[in-house]
């Protein structure tokens, strides 16, 4: 990655940090002030679930054709879910004990995102388990498949049954319940928080192609033969690097 | 050729009579059960639990207990390296529906097992017992379909037995929410509307995940025998 292209995704975030400090506070909040951390919260919550739906159609590509580029991206998604998932929990714990008290609160809506985390942060557990790159690379993107059940169920059906009563506002967004400014810091926090995302996800596909290149290299290296001879040793077959990701 | 359900049946023989021969899953299963049952009891010496709590309880004992016994069925096999001979014999589907239907047996067993202690040692009142025995059974499918799936994901990885726990538990929380939620109004809270809808969680949450399970071991073992 070139030094200068890191500028734009710093300026993006000192752009979304001025506009939490400079937004006016929240009515109808207990701390209206710190209402603000809705900027950061809510963009991380969509963002996970965005890059967990894009870690499932690498999953599907992974599973009908396991190379190490599509198992690349698959990793980069999950763990990009997995870490916004963790930053929502957070923001959310603060959001929580500011409003409502108490820095965990056992609200649904908490706690099934909780859940999710879990089960995203389970899918960490399986990769780091297995060594074989063939058999990492079908076993996550199974888990991934299959973790869409559970985290379908936790996010979108749980949360609105009739009998779970929950503390978090429901579909604020989509009744366009919330005020201009706050509207507008969210939908830019959505544009800076996910520009950050997608500049780390194509550094973490370049990153692994690179790997698999030099352990390619060194390889070759070991057994005195060309690179295009190498025993790729349990791998997945396939371009290291493909043309999308050397783009 | 055979066809899937004669393999599928084959498969599932294998699993009874080798679990015949060595009872492994159903003592380790069944002991586990009978002394958290007794430490359960133990606990609530002094007052009664609520049913809610019980429901609670209740569900996570067995979800420990479906944890530590179920995906030994797919595991064993992997250390034992007969892994392969079976994927030689019978095609990934059968040798899945086949491990699932001995797993179901298995945790269906000790949930029986469970219940009858539980009931007997802690003194619980059962309101439902159709409501009880409906969560047990559909509980045991989900348990058996998500664990089967999980032994699959984690044949072949060094640390395959604590990881099995490690990936199963989170995927079968949701599961063990909708099962308390039934269980609770079996043992005399909550309404049967709420109960009922949870019950039809839980079947939704078996049929997906027995739906999914073969065409995930076709996937995972076909391009490995390729």
């Amino acid at each position: 990655m070139q030094p200068q292209r890191i500028w734009p995704k710093v300026i993006a975030l000192l752009a979304l940090t001025a506009i939490t400090v400079t937004a006016p506070p929240a009515k109808g909040f207990m701390n209206p002030d710190l209402a603000r951390i809705l900027f950061w919260h809510l963009p991380c919550a969509l963002l996970s679930t965005i890059f967990l739906f894009m870690g499932a159609f690498w999953a599907f590509k992974t599973i009908s054709k396991p190379t190490p580029a599509n198992d690349a991206r698959l990793a980069a998604s999950l763990d990009l879910a997995a870490v916004l998932a963790i930053l929502t929990l957070l923001t959310g714990m603060v959001f929580s004990k500011v409003q409502w008290g108490a820095w965990w609160s056992w609200d649904p809506r908490q706690t099934s995102y909780l859940f999710v985390t879990l089960i995203l942060l389970g899918g960490m557990a399986l990769r780091s388990g297995l060594d074989d790159d063939i058999k990492k690379a079908k076993a996550s993107a199974g888990y991934a498949l299959v973790m869409l059940v559970p985290i379908a169920f936790l996010t979108f059906v749980y949360p609105r049954l009739p009998q779970v009563q929950s503390l978090h506002p429901s579909d604020t967004i989509q009744q366009g319940s919330l005020d201009s400014p706050y509207r507008m810091g969210v939908l830019f926090g959505m544009f800076a928080i996910g520009f950050v995302c997608i500049a780390i996800w194509k550094v973490r596909v370049l990153a692994r192609a690179l790997e698999l290149q030099l352990a390619d290299g060194a390889m070759a290296m070991a057994s005195g033969s060309g690179a295009g001879d190498s025993d790729r040793g349990g791998r997945p077959g396939g371009p290291v690097v493909d043309d999308e990701t050397a783009s | 050729m055979p066809s899937l359900w004669a393999e599928t049946l084959a498969v599932f023989s294998k699993e009874m009579r080798s679990e015949w021969r060595s009872r492994q899953g159903f003592l380790a299963g069944g002991l586990f059960s009978v002394v958290a049952v007794v430490a359960m009891a133990f606990a609530g010496i002094n007052g009664r639990p609520t049913p809610t709590l019980q429901a609670g309880m209740f569900t996570v004992v067995l979800l420990f207990a479906a944890c530590i016994t179920l995906p030994r069925v797919f595991l064993v096999e992997d250390e034992q390296r007969t892994i392969d001979l079976l994927r030689l014999l019978a095609r990934p589907e059968a040798a899945f529906l086949g491990k699932f239907g001995a797993c179901k047996l298995q945790i269906l067993v000790t949930a029986a097992i469970l219940a009858s202690f539980y009931i007997l040692l802690s003194g619980a009142s059962v309101a439902s017992p159709i409501m009880l025995i409906a969560a047990l059974a559909l509980e045991s499918v989900t348990l058996a379909a998500t664990l089967s799936i999980v032994g699959v994901l984690v044949s072949g990885a060094r640390n395959r037995w604590v990881l099995a726990a490690a990936v199963g538990l989170p995927l079968l929380l949701p599961q063990a929410t909708l099962s308390i939620g039934a269980l609770r109004f079996a043992f005399g809270e909550g309404s049967q509307t709420s109960a009922l809808q949870n019950l039809g969680g839980l079947g939704l949450f078996a049929i997906a995940m027995i739906s999914f399970g073969p065409v995930l071991a076709n996937a995972m073992w076909r391009l490995e025998r390729g």
